[in-house]
Parts: C-alpha cells; structure tokens; sequence
C-alpha cells in the first residue's frame, strides 16, 4: 500500500519500451509516417505561402477573377467527376459483387487496365475512339446520322470521360465492400413486408451502402480537384483546372509562394466540401 | 632481358608516367553522371550521338532522366541535392534559370565555343546546345501544292484555309505569330503589343480545337487529323514527315530559339558535366544529331557534317533562317507571368 | 404418414402437393398442409428436411415445381412475397439498422401507403403491444437481443397481416430470454387472432409454443398433430425418435399382445396396435412412463438393472439403466420421488404396464 504512493521525486523509472506498449509503437509507425511526409510538407507549405511576412498571395488567389473563377470550376468538374463515377460506378460495383469469380475477375482487370496504362497512351486511344476521325465521328458521318464531327474531346466531355475512366476504380471499390456488406436477408424481408424491387432498392439497399458511396465520392471528389495532365491533354487546353495553375507557378514562373497560397486554397476548398458532404450525411450513417 | 624488351618497357612506364601527371588535374572519374533531357526521341538521339561517345571516351556511364523540370532543377540547388550533372533547359527558362543562380559557370576553358556565332562565344551559365524553331505545318493533302499557306496571315485566314487549327497552350510565340499576322514586321516585334496581340488571337480562338500541350501532342495531333494546321517545335514535324505523313513546314515566320543545357549549381562531378558539354560542341556530333532529330547544333562546321537532305528542315539552313525571327528571352523572361495570367484570363473567357 | 384429417376451423392457409426439386435432391416431395384460422402451427425438423423451403414456397421466395398455395382462399402460388401481405419474423430478425425503431415498424405499413397519421398510430400501437412504447426514436444496434426480436415482431404484425411466418426466431436469444420470448410471442398470436407458422429445429420449443406441429423429414411431413399427439403417439420411429427422449426396442410382433426382443426376450403390447405377427416393430417407451418396482411389486414387464449414470436435469432426474443382458434403458424421475436415495452402481428393478409402450413399424 505504502509501496504505490511514490513520493515526488522519486518517480519509479519506467522503461521505454515494455510489453504493453506494441500497439501503441504499430501505430506510431503510420502516424510517424503522416508526419513526416504529410504533415510536415504541409506545414512547409502554409510557411511557405507566407513567405516574407506577407499575405499578398493569399488576397491574390482568393480575389483575383482568373483565380477564382477556376477554384469554382475545378470544383464544380470535380463535382461531375463525382456524380459520373457514383452513376456508372455503382452498377459496375454491383455487377462484381454479384457476379460469378470468372466474371469478376474480368470485370476487375477491365477497371483496373488504366492503371497500367500511361496517359498519353490512354489519351491517345480516346482520340482513336472519340476523336473528329475517331471511331464514333467516323460511324456517325458514314452513316449520315451527322454532317459534321461530333465534339467529344477537347472540351470538357473529353476531359470527363478521361477523368472518370481513370477515376472509376476508387468509387468502385468502396461501393463494391459495401454492397458485398449488405445482408441478402435484409433484402428478402423487405420484399417480405411488401417492398417492390424499387422500394427494396431504395428504402434498404441504397441507404445501406451509403457509407460506400460516401467513401467513393470523397476520394473521386479529392482525387478530381487535385487533377492536372488528363485535363490538359483531353480538354484541348480550354478546361482550366487549380493544378494546372499550380503547377505553371511552381514549374514554369518559380512564383512557389503563390503557387503555396494556390495550394492550400484548394485543400481548403477541397476539406470544406468534404466535410459539408459528411455533415449532410450524417444522419444518414448515424447507423454505421 | 633483351634490349628491345627494356626499351619498350621504358616507353611504356614513360607513357604511364604522363598519363599520371595528367590524371592529377583532373578530379577522380565517377561511376555514373546524370543527365536530364526532355526524353522521347530526343532522349534516344542524345543516346545514340553524345551519352554513348562519352561512356567510350571516358569510361563513365550515363543515365539519362527526364523531363525538363526548371521547378525542380529549383528543389534540388535549393535542398542542395543536386542529382543532375548537366540538365536541359527549356529556351524560356534559361535566362530565369540564370539569374535565380540556379546554374553553374561554365568552364570555358574546356568548353571550345570558338567554332560558334561570335555572340554566343562568351556564354557564362547557358550551354547553347542547339537551335529549335515553332513553325507552322499543315496537311498536304488538305492544302496540296498552290493551295498552301504561307504566313501566319493565312493561317488566320479561315475562309480561304478552312478546318481544325491546333496552337500551344501557352502565350510563348503566339503573341509573336498574333502580330505577325496582323502585320507587324518581325524586326518590330518587340517588345510585343500585348492587347494587338491578344485582340489578334481572339479571332483564331474558337477555330482552334486543341489548345496542345506536350510536344508529341502538337505533331501528332496533324498526323491524325485531328487538326490540319497547326504549330509545333520543328523536329516533331521533321520525325513525322520522315515517317511518311502528310505534312510540310512552313518556315516564314518561325520562331526561333536555341536549346540549352547547363550544370546545375552544387552539382557532384561537375567538372565531367564539362567535359560533357565539351563534348557536345563536336561539329560531326552536331551533324549527326541534326540528321536524326532536326535540331541542328549551333557549331558553325556541324553543317559539312550533316546530310544535305536533311538540311531543309533545319531552322538553320539559309532559307528557312531568313524566314523566321529570333525569340527575345529577355522580353520573355521579363514578361511571363504575367503573359501566363492573362493566357488563362484569356482561355477562361468564351 | 399419418395426416390429422380433422381440422377445428375453415384453413387460412393451404398449401397442397407442393413439389420443389433441386437437381436431384427433392427438397420438398409433395407437400400437403392445412393451418386453420387463428391457429400457430409449427414446422419442425432437423436441417436438411426441407421446412425452410417449404418456410419459403410460402413466402414467396420460392415457387414450387408443383402444387399450389392458398391463402384465406387466394391462389398466391405465382405471387410475388409483396403481394402475399404475410408478416415474417427473421432469423436474427433482419431489421434495417438505418432505421429507428419506429421506421422499422412503419415500413410495411409505408410499402401498403397507410397514410401518415393512421400509420404513427398503428406504430405506436404496435410497439406497445410489444412492451417497448417509448423506444421509437433508438437505433436497432441500441437494442438487446430480446428487445430487437420485440421489434421485429412488431414490424410483422403491424399491417394485420392475413398471415404469420417466423423462421426460427429465437435462434440468437439465450435460454432464458428465448423461453420468455417464446410465451410472449403466443400471448401475441393469441390476443391478435393471428393465424401463425412457426419454422424451427428445436422440438422443445416446438411442443411450448404450438397448437399444432407438423413434423418434417427428408422433404416430407411425417406427422401432424397436437403437441400430446406427436409426444405420446408418434407416428413413425423418426417422429419418436426427434421429439422428446425415448426408448426404442426393436421387436417382432408374435401375437396382439406380445412381441419378441431381438434378444429373444417377451415384452408386452398395447392394445389394438394393429401390427400383424411377424411385423418387425419399434416398441417406444417415454422415459418418465417405467417405475421402481419395490419387492413384492409386479408389472407387465420388468427388468433388473444397475445405474451406470445420473444426469441432474433440474427438477428431475435422468437415470442410465443396464441390466444383465446388456439392455439399456433410460428412465427420468421426479426429484423428490427418488432425490437422493438411488446412486451410480445400484442395483435396482423397474417396470411398466402394456399400455405404457406405444409402438411403430420399425
């Protein structure tokens, strides 16, 4: 009894290590991680967007037209990006979560082929396919059905397609671990209780895979809005998006002060979004 | 022993003996040094003229990176973790490169520039390696003989050449192409009237379908139809008029520039990246070079050494250099972020 | 097979020759059932015997290959399982955990377009009827087992449906909460007139819970009858042997009132079994029928054994007989008839009258 009380001063030396401190050193592994090559590089860069005791750059970016305007634009692409990836994603996540593992396994390497694909080539074939020569346009003159060549790239479809193709696989697999989830019994009651196929769908499927649609839609939404080479390439230079701005100070004009201040004005934008969505939402995952 | 032996002994040790001497002044020779290029075609040519002819003449290999990359180049001096023994620098960025004191000084006492223009005789950072030119081109099946566009006049003109056009992305020559189609002669352009310029460009714009923004794009872009007119560096259309397609050079108005390499400041084995350099002034090299990429190398006596057929499509054969205008990087290097900002201003609106 | 014929009231629900084949395998080998209303009927069989088809046929979730469902008259064998209008009660009660309590309990009522006001009243109805007024707003995960089960049931009988169908229930309660569930659940059956089908595997539950029980195996309903019915006169050694403990001897029939052991030993009949001599026979003797035969007693058939094991099954106990010859006999008694006064080794005789045995074929 007397022995527990240690007297101030006296403190019992405690090893650094001991049997009960493995989780904590398994976790400090990632955060050590975070640390060092995120939250430092990121701390790095607010220093440096005030670079010289001024908030010059932050007023530049966050009042200058050219630069607001496109903020709103990355977003607002990165928003369609999103809805896209949700709308085709969902029922692709659908079909491998159901499918037979043959299928499966083809649908996987079909959504994973552009990650092996380097992106001129993968812009290059779009070109093949959705260009004024390309595939489409060719069918479409031969058959009358148009006069003139569709637009479909270099403008802001192109860039759409070439960024939801790229983009699919990160809403796809968190719809696809979530729909894997949903128990099929839920299903059958609902059916039970006098659910149509749609009322099933909607009143218990979706919302039980909403998590997954949250999860999808923040990555497709992050990923997006930080996008640079596809939207030059495919949006034939008339879709502007942060990144390219960004880049252009950073790689071109040496401006790295306000290409910071440009930075972290997305992130903020980006952090913001993405908490309204959670906010939004939240009722609807009170339950997960 | 035999006499002959003992003879030829000496003179072996004598020549060891000199060579030694020699080896003293010069720093230790390293396993490898870096060089960083543009890559593609480019970096397959520096290959196979200067990379393999280094590695044979001094037994240090080369490993190429790419691309060129003045931000990073930036990083590295400013981290001091130079990679790079000799990089590539864009012609719009070496003057800034210059005057950020990214680069070191050249050894000019390695270095021969004396077979070079006379003011280029004494450079101090920027390694003139060679001579590029944005040039027009266009299909010659859609514009055949007595059909074709000569100006950049006519390349503003939609009516009597119609279909696709395609421009850099990037204000860097087309302000100059803008005003040289509006009638500015090309010793007055600059420094360049900005507003004409641009007011210029607004009639072109909704006829220009892709705005390109690599160099494979900007030639590839003809070779597919995509666009039938359009710009680029002349060696992209060089490599694909020599794989058959069908597209000509115009060479009025072009604008020309010079390539540069140079050593980044602080880094290692800097004195091979000299010897590099030095090496790079070659005449038959340059020759060489030209013959396979169409860059043409700024040694006055490359041009004995490379094929007069290919001559025509170098910017700096006679006829064609008359044509063209030389780009002032220092207007540029002055200029640019702010012909950046309002480049995007400008793209932004409809 | 031995169907109960005579039905008390008008069937609710009919199900006749239904017939479901997978591959080679007939889960369901012609199907007759009739449920009158208001009545709970439980199917009962171990897994494999085809009651959670037949559990689905009904359902909807399956159609049959041949036969037909009837519903209050209806022909809903092509129904889809929305327009069958049966409240179900899951295994693990299969509630939507995104819902509340009270959202859990509206949906059917929401799928059937119950206006709003009329639907809040029937929920709250409903919740109170299953002890949780009050609990509307939680979550599911907020819940205990037992209160998730309440849910449930809740949600199944809210829409008065024509037709109750719980697929074994009471699976993932313990035992206590699962007895207390089990009564609660026919208290509710009752004060709603609910005509109900009750699947399970736990014959103990079964013989609690129900006014009928059709016990099922290999595809087919072996018997259908009462819960003192299946207990005291099983229908066929499968029955005898699922429900309840018994003892099985195997013997031949030599007249109406003696068959012979394997052994060669007599044992007595009851009467009219109707087994014709020669008929090989299974005779059943419940463990609670044999008693201790004190000197100077007699019974139709004695036998003298040791006591190789006691189990303690609360107020009773079990007891292992051996006898000389090697036969085995498994007797439960009362706790305060014999307590503490019979050990393992004692020796001991015990007997039963003719009328205690219930015979089968074997």
């Amino acid at each position: 009894m007397a022995e527990a009380a240690v007297l101030p001063g006296t403190a019992v030396p405690r090893r650094w290590w001991s049997p009960h401190s493995g989780p904590a050193l398994l976790a400090a592994a990632p955060l050590l991680f975070l640390l060092v090559f995120f939250l430092y590089p990121v701390f790095r860069l607010m220093l440096l967007s005030v670079e010289g005791g001024t908030t010059a750059h932050f007023e530049k970016a966050l009042t200058d037209g050219l630069y607001v305007a496109v903020l709103l634009r990355t977003l607002e692409i990165a928003a369609y990006v999103t809805v896209l990836c949700l709308v085709l994603g969902y029922p692709f996540a659908y079909f491998l979560a159901t499918a037979t593992p043959f299928w499966a396994t083809i649908g996987f390497v079909f959504l994973l082929l552009p990650f092996w694909t380097s992106i001129l080539v993968r812009t290059y074939a779009w070109m093949v396919i959705l260009g004024r020569n390309g595939i489409i346009n060719r069918f479409l003159l031969d058959t009358g059905l148009v006069s003139d060549p569709i637009p479909m790239l270099n403008n802001l479809a192109g860039v759409l397609v070439g960024m939801v193709h790229v983009l699919l696989p990160y809403a796809v697999f968190p719809l696809y671990s979530a729909i894997r989830r949903v128990d099929p019994g839920l299903l059958l009651a609902a059916e039970g209780l006098g659910a149509s196929g749609w009322q099933v769908f909607r009143r218990v499927f979706f919302p039980l895979t909403l998590p997954g649609v949250l999860a999808g839609s923040s990555l497709v939404f992050i990923l997006s809005a930080g996008f640079f080479i596809t939207p030059a390439l495919l949006g034939g230079g008339r879709v502007i998006m942060v990144a390219v701005l960004i880049e252009k100070q950073v790689r071109e004009l040496l401006n790295w002060g306000f290409a910071a201040a440009l930075s972290i004005v997305l992130l903020g934008a980006v952090l913001f979004v993405y908490f309204l969505l959670r906010r939004l939402m939240r009722s609807e995952l009170e339950w997960s | 022993m035999r006499p002959g032996i003992l003879k030829a002994a000496f003179a072996v040790t004598a020549l060891l003996g000199s060579s030694l001497v020699f080896a003293q002044n010069e720093p230790p020779k390293p396993d490898k040094i870096v060089i960083n290029d543009s890559g593609g075609d480019m970096q397959a040519t520096m290959r196979k003229v200067f990379y393999s002819e280094f590695e044979k003449r001094y037994g240090i290999r080369v490993v190429n990176t790419s691309p060129v990359d003045l931000g990073k180049l930036r990083a590295m001096v400013q981290s001091g973790n130079v990679e790079w023994t000799v990089t590539e620098i864009g012609g719009e960025d070496a003057q800034r490169a210059e005057e950020s004191g990214l680069l070191e000084k050249l050894d000019l006492s390695i270095i021969d520039l004396s077979k070079f223009p006379k003011h280029l005789q004494n450079r101090q950072y920027v390694f003139p390696k060679s001579v590029y030119s944005t040039v027009m081109g266009y299909r010659t099946d859609v514009f055949p003989e007595g059909k074709r566009p000569k100006s950049w006049a006519d390349f503003w003109d939609v009516e009597r050449f119609p279909g696709p056009r395609t421009m850099r992305n990037a204000p860097y020559d087309n302000l100059e192409f803008a005003l040289l189609a509006d009638g500015v002669p090309p010793e007055k352009l600059y420094p360049l009237d900005v507003d004409r310029a641009f007011r210029k460009l607004d009639q072109i714009k909704k006829h220009v379908t892709v705005w390109w923004t690599t160099g494979a794009q900007s030639a590839q872009l003809l070779v597919d139809k995509e666009a039938v007119l359009g710009t680029a560096w002349n060696g992209r259309y060089y490599s694909a008029i020599k794989q058959g397609a069908p597209i000509a050079i115009e060479w009025n108005g072009g604008s020309i520039k010079e390539s540069a390499f140079a050593i980044p400041k602080g880094a290692k084995d800097a004195y091979w990246g000299q010897k590099f350099l030095a090496l790079a002034t070659d005449a038959k090299l340059q020759g060489l070079y030209a013959d396979i990429i169409g860059y043409p190398g700024l040694n006055l006596e490359a041009i004995n050494y490379t094929d007069p057929k290919v001559a025509p499509y170098l910017p700096t054969h006679p006829d064609n250099l008359s044509k063209q205008y030389w780009v002032d990087i220092a207007w540029w290097n002055k200029n640019a972020a702010a012909m950046n900002e309002r480049w995007q201003r400008w793209m932004l609106q409809n | 097979m031995h169907v109960s014929k005579v039905e008390a009231r008008a069937p609710d629900l009919e199900v006749a020759g239904a017939v479901r084949r997978f591959g080679t395998v007939e889960a369901l080998a012609g199907i007759d059932l009739a449920v009158g209303a208001g009545e709970l009927l439980t199917i009962l069989g171990p897994s494999g015997s085809g009651k959670t088809t037949l559990l689905k046929v009904i359902a909807g979730f399956e159609r049959p290959d041949r036969g037909r469902v009837l519903l209050k008259g209806r022909d809903i064998t092509w129904s889809s399982p929305a327009q069958r209008g049966i409240g179900m009660v899951f295994q693990n009660y299969a509630l939507f955990p995104h819902m509340t309590v009270a959202q859990n309990v509206a949906f059917p009522l929401e799928m059937r377009r119950v206006p709003r006001a009329e639907a809040r009243r029937r929920v709250d109805e409903a919740l109170r009827l299953v002890d949780l007024a009050g609990y509307g707003e939680r979550l599911p995960k907020q819940l205990s087992g037992g209160q998730q089960q309440r849910v449930a049931l809740a949600r199944a009988v809210v829409f008065d449906p024509g037709l109750l169908l719980l697929d074994e229930p009471f699976g993932a309660l313990d035992r206590q909460l699962r007895e207390q569930m089990q009564l609660e659940v026919k208290r509710l059956q009752r004060r709603l007139g609910l005509t109900a089908l009750f699947v399970t595997h736990d014959q103990e539950e079964a013989l609690v819970l129900s006014d009928r029980i059709a016990v099922m195996n290999r595809g087919r309903i072996e018997q259908l009858g009462t819960p003192q019915e299946i207990y005291a006169r099983p229908s066929t050694r499968f029955v005898a042997q699922f429900i309840g403990e018994s003892n099985l001897f195997r013997a031949r029939v030599r007249d109406n009132v003696t068959a012979v052991l394997d052994d060669g030993r007599p044992m007595p009949l009851p009467r009219g079994t109707g087994f014709a001599p020669g008929s090989e026979i299974a005779i059943v003797i419940r463990p609670e029928r044999p008693r201790r035969i004190e000197a100077g007693e007699d019974a139709d058939f004695v036998m003298e054994g040791v006591v190789s094991e006691i189990v303690y099954v609360g107020e009773s106990l079990k007891y292992r007989l051996r006898d000389d010859d090697g036969l085995e006999l498994l007797v439960r008694w009362p706790f305060r008839e014999t307590g503490s006064r019979l050990g393992v080794g004692d020796r001991v005789a015990i007997g039963w009258s003719a009328e205690d045995a219930h015979v089968v074929s074997w």
